[in-house]
């Protein structure tokens, strides 16, 4: 897609990209809920947190009951958390081998309504397939980007006087078996699938997420800035 | 003046949403910037804030799909009364101007909280050409001058019964304390309910702006989270601590009710036909624990008063409803479905009705230890009788009990509230 007009503005916009490594779900989520909590009050910059985290469910908003094919003792067997989020959507997964990113954007000040910045995230997302020679694409199915029916990439909102947070989930090489303990995404049938099964060899996580931040910037036009995090970072080669 | 609360808009593919949940009740004093509402559509969750400090007064119910720019609610300046009811069907002026971006570019560091709109309250004329914004608008319409006063059972019925795509499930509106049931109490361990449940507590901060760091706490590893799915290998050591460690921290949630049994009888007869057709005709106890059950267990379901969800057999459309014994209430159902006469008769539906079975109090209380058990005491001269139901934690997740206890508790305080 095509930036339009409404997308256009004087100020540039500038990006903090924060690489965190491994994380679990829950100081991630702490951690967006305070920055949006600051960028709500005007102070702070627009943020984008990437990460993957420990094995974890997450429950939307409306569907606080996990949508689980197995009894809710078995995931707990697994070593996976059941969170609840404030997000919309319905359940979904992450785990090590997939690409997580929380933008902190405050729509207004981007002039971006709720519906372009969607877009944009799965043209991010569509872009760093395309890169491996994946084609994404939107459907009427549902939000994210998917590969014919089978969906790569999830997406959730929470928006609070126009500041974002949650975001977009990236399956490059996830444990596909967790997948088969949920209804993802509320959809019975929904097949997923992960840029390695797409391709058909191993993708390494840090050159995606190097990918996503490139295309977030050329999407959004936007400057993106790393910030280094002590203690945080790379955790794949 | 009165400062309107509206559906945003969220983009031009965005038909409307769900107002999901109104977080305070009607009736409360909210202060400017706090979030008094959320509006969901499948993949994005608004939180609308209120642009002034006053009194919060419900317009449209949680529950209902509303289009950008309908009026939800007002806050109303002390001693200012509700604007009449056609005040909110005037083409409106700045209504999208307050719903969307601003146009020009806004300053994003230290951007002030913007004013109110000076204008008159923007509003936008409800959808006329959906049927369920008409049954709202005619339920609203009615209502005696004085606003939002007590309504006829059946127009107040109707307020609520508001057709969602299954999915989506309900919320409901607050629209009567616990206090207005005659001869009711509830009573509860308030120590239960502290910690770590609010979620929309605004998160405390702890000092340091972006990128200022320390902006993590160390992660305390627990024996269920610390590792990576188990190798096969180690599956059964796993299985084996996780056992001993959901035993060794097993809590037992008991809660003690009083039932009226009269009134559990008479919402067993008047279930009677509507059974589930494959199922057994339901006993009084079928009737007590199946809603009970229901209300506590299943958390999207969690209902006031006569709360039910009626599901259509494709699940594409449902209904919450009030006072669903009541003959004509049921016959509106019939016919509002629309997918034939006897669309009732051959919806599955679930009861998650508390207050409806007569229970007039609720003690829940937590004790180590595990078992499960249900038992209902002998029946006094009044009708009531005690019903204790132990749940064992280890059926639940982490912490699923506490929040239980808060599930039991909100439903209690708002009898009338539908919880998602």
């Amino acid at each position: 897609m095509t930036m339009t007009d409404a997308y256009l503005q004087t100020k540039p916009r500038e990006l903090a990209v924060y690489d965190l490594g491994t994380t679990s779900y829950e100081e991630v989520h702490r951690l967006q809920q305070r920055l949006q909590s600051q960028r709500r009050e005007g102070h702070g910059s627009d943020t984008l947190l990437l990460t993957e985290h420990r094995p974890v469910f997450t429950l939307g908003r409306s569907h606080p009951r996990p949508d689980l094919r197995v009894e809710e003792t078995t995931v707990r067997q697994y070593g996976i958390d059941i969170v609840q989020t404030e997000r919309g959507g319905d359940i979904t997964y992450h785990g090590p081998g997939q690409l997580v990113a929380y933008g902190i954007v405050d729509l207004r000040g981007w002039n971006v309504g709720v519906l372009d910045y969607v877009r944009g995230l799965e043209d991010v997302v569509i872009g760093v397939l395309a890169d491996w020679g994946i084609r994404g694409i939107r459907s009427e199915v549902g939000r994210g980007v998917w590969i014919e029916d089978r969906k790569i990439a999830s997406l959730g909102l929470n928006v609070r006087r126009w500041v974002t947070m949650h975001g977009i989930a990236l399956n490059i090489d996830p444990d596909m078996g967790h997948w088969e303990l949920i209804n993802a995404c509320g959809m019975r049938d929904a097949e997923i699938t992960s840029m390695a099964n797409e391709a058909g060899k191993q993708v390494p996580y840090q050159e995606v997420l190097e990918a996503f931040v490139f295309h977030f910037g050329r999407v959004f036009e936007a400057e993106m800035r790393n910030v280094e995090v002590p203690g945080r970072g790379p955790s794949h080669g | 003046m009165a400062v309107p609360i509206a559906v945003p808009n969220l983009g031009e593919e965005m038909a409307g949403g769900l107002v999901a949940e109104w977080y305070h009740p009607d009736g409360a004093i909210v202060d400017a910037g706090e979030a008094v509402c959320r509006v969901e559509s499948s993949f994005v969750a608004v939180d609308i804030e209120a642009d002034e400090t006053g009194l919060l007064r419900h317009r449209l119910p949680a529950g209902s799909i509303e289009r950008p720019g309908a009026i939800l609610g007002v806050i109303l300046a002390p001693n200012e009364s509700m604007p009449p009811e056609e005040s909110f069907h005037q083409e409106p002026a700045s209504m999208l101007a307050v719903a969307e971006p601003a146009e020009s570019s806004t300053p994003s560091e230290g951007a002030k909280p913007e004013a109110a709109p000076e204008s008159t309250p923007p509003t936008l004329a409800l959808v006329d050409d959906d049927f369920v914004a008409d049954v709202l608008e005619d339920a609203i319409a009615s209502p005696p001058s004085e606003g939002l006063g007590p309504l006829p059972e059946f127009e107040e019925a109707l307020i609520e019964a508001v057709v969602v795509p299954f999915p989506l499930k309900f919320s409901g509106t607050p629209g009567r304390s616990w206090d207005e049931v005659p001869g009711d109490s509830v009573e509860f361990d308030s120590g239960l309910f502290g910690d770590g449940i609010d979620e929309s507590v605004a998160i405390p901060e702890p000092g340091g702006t972006i990128p200022g760091l320390p902006l993590w706490t160390p992660e305390e590893p627990t024996a269920l989270r610390s590792e990576a799915a188990p190798q096969d290998d180690e599956a059964g050591q796993r299985f084996g601590r996780i056992s001993r460690e959901a035993h060794a921290s097993a809590q037992v949630l008991t809660m003690t009710m009083t039932v009226n049994l009269k009134e559990a009888e008479r919402m067993r007869s008047a279930f009677e036909r509507e059974w589930h057709p494959g199922g057994p005709q339901p006993m009084l106890e079928d009737v007590i624990f199946r809603a009970i059950a229901w209300a506590l267990e299943d958390t999207p379901f969690a209902g006031g008063i006569g709360a039910i969800i009626v599901a259509t057999p494709d699940s594409d459309l449902a209904f919450a409803l009030r006072e669903p014994a009541s003959r004509s209430f049921r016959d509106a159902v019939t016919a509002r479905a629309a997918v034939g006469d006897e669309a009732f008769e051959s919806a599955s539906w679930l009861l998650v009705s508390l207050a409806a079975l007569g229970v007039s109090s609720a003690t829940p209380h937590l004790e180590p230890g595990r078992g499960m058990s249900f038992a209902l005491g002998a029946e006094d001269e009044a009708n009531r009788a005690s019903l204790k139901m132990a749940y064992d934690s280890t059926r639940w997740s982490e912490g699923s009990a506490a929040r239980l206890l808060k599930r039991v508790r909100d439903i209690l305080d708002l009898p009338y509230a539908m919880l998602t």
